[in-house]
């Protein structure tokens, strides 16, 4: 089954900064969405307001026509993977695993340096194992949708191939909804990008157009 | 059954300080008696404030991990608060038993 997240009329103020204004964003099974933006152009504000996290003035949040102002209360629906680590310390491999329903051995033959670590705890990895972690948990997990927010940030340019290759074989699952500045990254997998300038979301059409909107540039 | 645990594993992240505030209020009505019992009611729930806030901002970010597994704020702080609270109730009826504090006695003003 094919399913959809829509996301428009999405209002946000911080004072009397206008943040986002004007907002329509889609996303379904079986595609990756990049979203793209400079610094503090809202783009996190976003993925809180579409996991509910964040009030804001208004917003309107479909998971198949369905509204859903909160949907981190439904992880069967989306899960977030936030910009920094968010697994406790404390916790071992063995329980992030149980507790988020997921075979460890798929993990191990993907990634066989965890192969001796399933009983360490999280804070015994380096930044980036702990990072992979992450990143898989919330890509693998029985979920219709899942946000990843700086998914390649503190990785090795072989750890983000390794991801890339997960996170394109998970998304004929899941739809996925990905923001990072290693945008080339973004781009070499995603089947639409959107632009995120002046409080609205651009869709890009041509490549150029992420110049034009002031992201970066690509000459 | 999950959930519980889940609801364990984030409040034994931080238990130990609520906890020793409550038996701390408990040594004070065994010293104290009775008519000390409304102070050290007030005692507790401002210790309980701040150290909440603390941890509050403290394990912001492990809040997410919980999120994700369908556990909002709201049900993990409950949660926390309610079985603090329990162990305060229990350390503070049970303070005329623990004999173990009657040494403070000779501290007592």
């Amino acid at each position: 089954m094919k399913n959809k997240l829509e996301v428009d009329s999405v209002f946000l103020e911080f004072g009397n900064r206008r943040i986002l204004s004007d907002v329509y964003l889609k996303c379904e099974t079986d595609k990756i969405i990049g979203l793209l933006g400079r610094n503090g152009n809202g783009k996190t504000s976003l993925m809180n307001i579409i996991y509910g996290n964040l009030n804001c003035n208004s917003k309107s949040v479909r998971f198949n026509g369905e509204t859903n102002f909160k949907a981190y209360k439904k992880p069967e629906l989306l899960m977030y993977l936030p910009q920094f680590n968010f697994i406790p310390g404390s916790l071992s491999l063995k329980r992030i695993f149980k507790d988020y329903e997921l075979d460890f051995h798929d993990f191990e033959n993907r990634f066989p340096f965890y192969k001796p670590k399933y009983k360490s705890s999280f804070q015994s990895l380096s930044g980036g194992q702990r990072r992979i972690v992450e990143i898989y948990i919330i890509s693998k997990s029985k979920t219709q949708f899942v946000i990843l927010d700086e998914p390649f940030s503190h990785l090795s340019p072989i750890q983000i191939e390794e991801v890339k290759q997960f996170i394109l074989e998970e998304k004929t699952n899941k739809g996925f909804l990905i923001t990072d500045h290693m945008y080339q990254h973004v781009l070499n997998i995603s089947d639409d990008i959107y632009v995120l300038a002046n409080g609205k979301t651009h869709l890009i059409k041509d490549i150029i157009e992420i110049q034009y909107l002031g992201y970066a540039n690509l000459s | 059954m999950k959930k519980i645990r889940l609801l364990f594993n984030f409040y034994k992240g931080f238990f130990l300080a609520p906890l020793l505030i409550s038996i701390a209020s408990s040594a004070l009505l065994f010293v104290w008696g009775m008519e000390a019992f409304t102070m050290i009611f007030w005692y507790k729930i401002t210790t309980m404030l701040i150290i909440y806030s603390f941890i509050n901002s403290y394990k912001r970010k492990e809040l997410f991990y919980y999120q994700n597994l369908g556990i909002g704020k709201l049900k993990l702080w409950f949660f926390a608060y309610s079985l603090d609270f329990f162990f305060f109730v229990i350390l503070i009826s049970q303070s005329q038993k623990f004999s173990f504090f009657s040494f403070l006695l000779k501290y007592r003003m």
